[in-house]
């Protein structure tokens, strides 16, 4: 009898039967390179209106996917996220989209074999192959509970050697790491630094926010150094921008640069204004190992001034005195972290 | 970002049919026209890609509402060139992708198959073989601002995940969002330019095998891979949905009228409907019992659980913002 050809059912319509023509050797397997017997049909659903087969049978059925749109047949969901879900719950796949192979004559071979394996395997009944499943989906869900599966490759700084030259700490002794947002002198500036995202946040998502107070006149996000440029359209909007985020309640002190939560990571800003961030990798990398040190610095300020606030708070008496004390105290943190900054850069420097 | 697009009103011709000429050689670049590929033949191979083409795709001013139906119709590969002259009479969407777009994996944003391996010059419609974001621009004239350039012009197309730009090597990687703006993004501009002498040639990027790069790109499967057990997990309905029949669509006259004439269009050649082996055939659909799904009531229980055990897991384990700044102090 005809083996049943693996099509999900989106694929297939929603129609009780469809008509289907058959071209021999119609199509070249998106898989395994062979041709084999491609089907055409007029589906109705979703995207596309005419239908067709773009992966043999044998792929098909080792992958457990539709013929046509490649999706997981059971579930319905895409087969590299199905093999990664398989990936972290520890279950051997041979024919994952990973271990494919890039070679064209490995890739027919490996069909042949694919082939002549499933016909040997005929006798699997569709009971076996529903307990085969209710196994893989235990499994994972176990891994799942166990909390096993949670990202285990962490990143490792690559400490890059090589020497830093004069020109890359005069770039990063420019970087205005050492900004608030205190409105700056200068009525033309409407720039931001920003810094301190890791290398997984999405440009987007740094636009989207600063969106949010006005229109935006160019972005310039380098991942590499961890830092970058945001730059408003009119002052005034840049002025709004600084405002909130020093009011969103993240900041109390307001002597050194401003965070912000942005994809639940933290991130810095300040006025300034865009100055170059390194023109190699390893340049950019450089910036970046200064990044990271400022951003500790500024969180273990942070820290101290949570404590110091405290205890003022404690003693409860609020004096024109204390309030000056307590500039005095930020106008010399701001020295102290400039100062640092330059040290920073002298590191670098030898 | 991406601005906010009106589609409430009609798309506007980008090209006046009148206008176009059946004889538009484009510009000489070899030493024979070759009438069937419409190409010029012989000279220097990459002289073509140099050329600037005529049209641009101005998203703001071309988009707005087609006889295509949102997200049942496929995207307008003309309009995304900036050429479609059939304006609001097209039958394809005057719009760039959005994230609730339904794709199939096998196809790209435009309805065009997928190919099983990148063409050696890595243009073209794309591989099935993995799922790739991130184009390389190559052709770019190196300027104090030209990481802001790359960027505006763009993200008018789609949301920029990640800019790279070398300006040494004249070239420039940009990821998306969405596999769909990457392809988008590469038929709008392919051959256009930056600034004024320019021409950039747009195509898929090379995977990156730098092992930072590749860490991020295995922790989002990963993380969408979860995401989408949850899912599977946490509802019945995704479980048995393999088995339910869609609702037939009522204006199913309105539907064949569209098929019709969407094959203008269409990008399979129409003979081979009309293949000479060909047989008509029957083919009877599993009826739901064939397929029920594979889990047992019992097992669903046990497998729900896992799962709120593993959301409260994760609960305990995500920072909440107090201790953000030690965490971090903690490197
Ligand atoms: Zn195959
Ligand atoms: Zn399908
Ligand atoms: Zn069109």
């Amino acid at each position: 009898m005809e083996e049943q050809p693996i099509i999900c059912s989106s694929c297939l319509g929603e129609n009780s039967h469809v008509r289907m023509k058959r071209h021999p050797n119609g199509e070249e397997c998106r898989f395994c390179t062979r041709p084999f017997t491609a089907l055409r049909w007029s589906g109705d659903t979703r995207v596309g209106k005419m239908k067709k087969t773009v992966i043999c049978e044998s792929c098909a059925r080792a992958r457990n996917c539709c013929q046509c749109c490649s999706v997981d047949i059971d579930y319905q969901i895409p087969l590299d996220l199905r093999d990664a879900a398989l990936k972290l719950a520890g279950i051997a796949n041979p024919y994952s989209v990973e271990n494919t192979s890039k070679n064209r004559e490995v890739k027919a071979i490996i069909g042949d074999k694919i082939e002549k394996r499933l016909k040997n395997e005929e006798t699997e009944t569709a009971e076996e192959k529903k307990e085969k499943m209710r196994d893989i989906l235990t499994k994972l869900a176990q891994k799942l509970g166990s909390g096993a599966v949670a990202n285990t490759s962490m990143p490792k700084e690559r400490t890059s050697g090589g020497s830093t030259t004069k020109e890359l700490s005069k770039t990063i002794a420019a970087l205005p790491f050492g900004g608030s947002l205190a409105l700056p002198k200068n009525n033309e500036d409407r720039s931001f630094f920003v810094f301190g995202f890791s290398a997984d946040m999405p440009q987007y998502k740094l636009s989207e926010f600063f969106e949010t107070h006005g229109k935006i006149e160019s972005v310039r996000i380098v991942h590499k150094a961890k830092c970058g440029y945001v730059v408003f359209d009119s002052r005034s909007d840049a002025d709004k921008c600084a405002s909130a985020i020093s009011s969103n309640g993240l900041n109390s002190n307001l002597a050194t640069a401003g965070l912000i939560l942005v994809n639940s990571q933290p991130v810095r800003v300040s006025w300034g204004n865009s100055q170059p961030l390194g023109r190699n990798n390893d340049e950019q990398a450089k910036i970046a190992q200064v990044v990271t040190k400022v951003m500790k610095q500024l969180a273990e300020r942070d820290a101290l001034q949570k404590g110091k606030r405290t205890k003022k708070l404690n003693g409860s008496h609020s004096t024109k005195r204390q309030k000056l004390e307590s500039q005095e105290r930020t106008d010399k943190e701001t020295k102290e972290v400039k100062q640092s900054y330059k040290a920073l850069s002298r590191d670098l420097e030898l | 970002m991406v601005q906010q697009i009106d589609l409430s009103k009609p798309a506007r011709l980008q090209v006046d049919p009148d206008q176009i000429q059946d004889d538009d050689k484009p510009p000489q670049t070899g030493h024979t026209f070759n009438v069937w590929y419409l190409q010029w033949a012989g000279g220097d191979p990459t002289a073509r890609d140099q050329t600037k083409l005529k049209f641009r795709l101005d998203v703001e001013k071309d988009s707005g509402y087609t006889r295509a139906k949102d997200g049942r119709s496929l995207i307008c590969l003309f309009y995304s060139r900036g050429c479609c002259y059939r304006g609001k009479d097209c039958l394809y969407l005057h719009r760039p992708p959005k994230p609730e777009d339904a794709r199939i994996a096998t196809q790209d944003c435009f309805g065009r198959d997928k190919t099983g391996d990148y063409r050696d010059d890595m243009s073209g419609v794309g591989s099935l073989s993995r799922v790739n974001k991130t184009l390389y621009v190559g052709g770019i004239i190196a300027t104090d601002k030209i990481h802001e350039q790359v960027s505006k012009q763009f993200l008018e197309y789609g949301a920029i995940d990640k800019l790279k730009v070398l300006p040494a090597k004249k070239c420039a990687f940009v990821s998306f969002r969405l596999e769909a703006e990457a392809q988008f993004t590469k038929e709008a501009m392919d051959r256009q330019s930056l600034g004024e002498n320019d021409v950039l040639t747009v195509k898929w990027a090379n995977e990156d095998m730098n092992p930072e790069a590749q860490r991020l790109v295995q922790q989002e499967i990963e993380a969408q891979a979860i995401e989408t057990v949850k899912r599977l997990l946490g509802s019945d309905d995704s479980l048995s949905r393999s088995t339910k029949r869609h609702k037939p669509s009522k204006n199913a006259s309105q539907e064949q009228e569209t098929v019709d004439e969407s094959q203008i269009f269409d990008d399979i050649p129409r003979e081979e409907v009309a293949h000479d082996h060909s047989e008509i055939e029957h083919i009877p659909i599993e009826t739901s019992e064939s397929r029920d799904g594979l889990i047992g009531k019992a097992r669903l229980k046990l497998l729900k659980e896992a799962v709120t055990r593993y959301k409260e897991a994760q609960k305990t384990k995500a920072t909440p913002f107090k201790s953000l700044a030690t965490e971090y102090t903690s490197d």
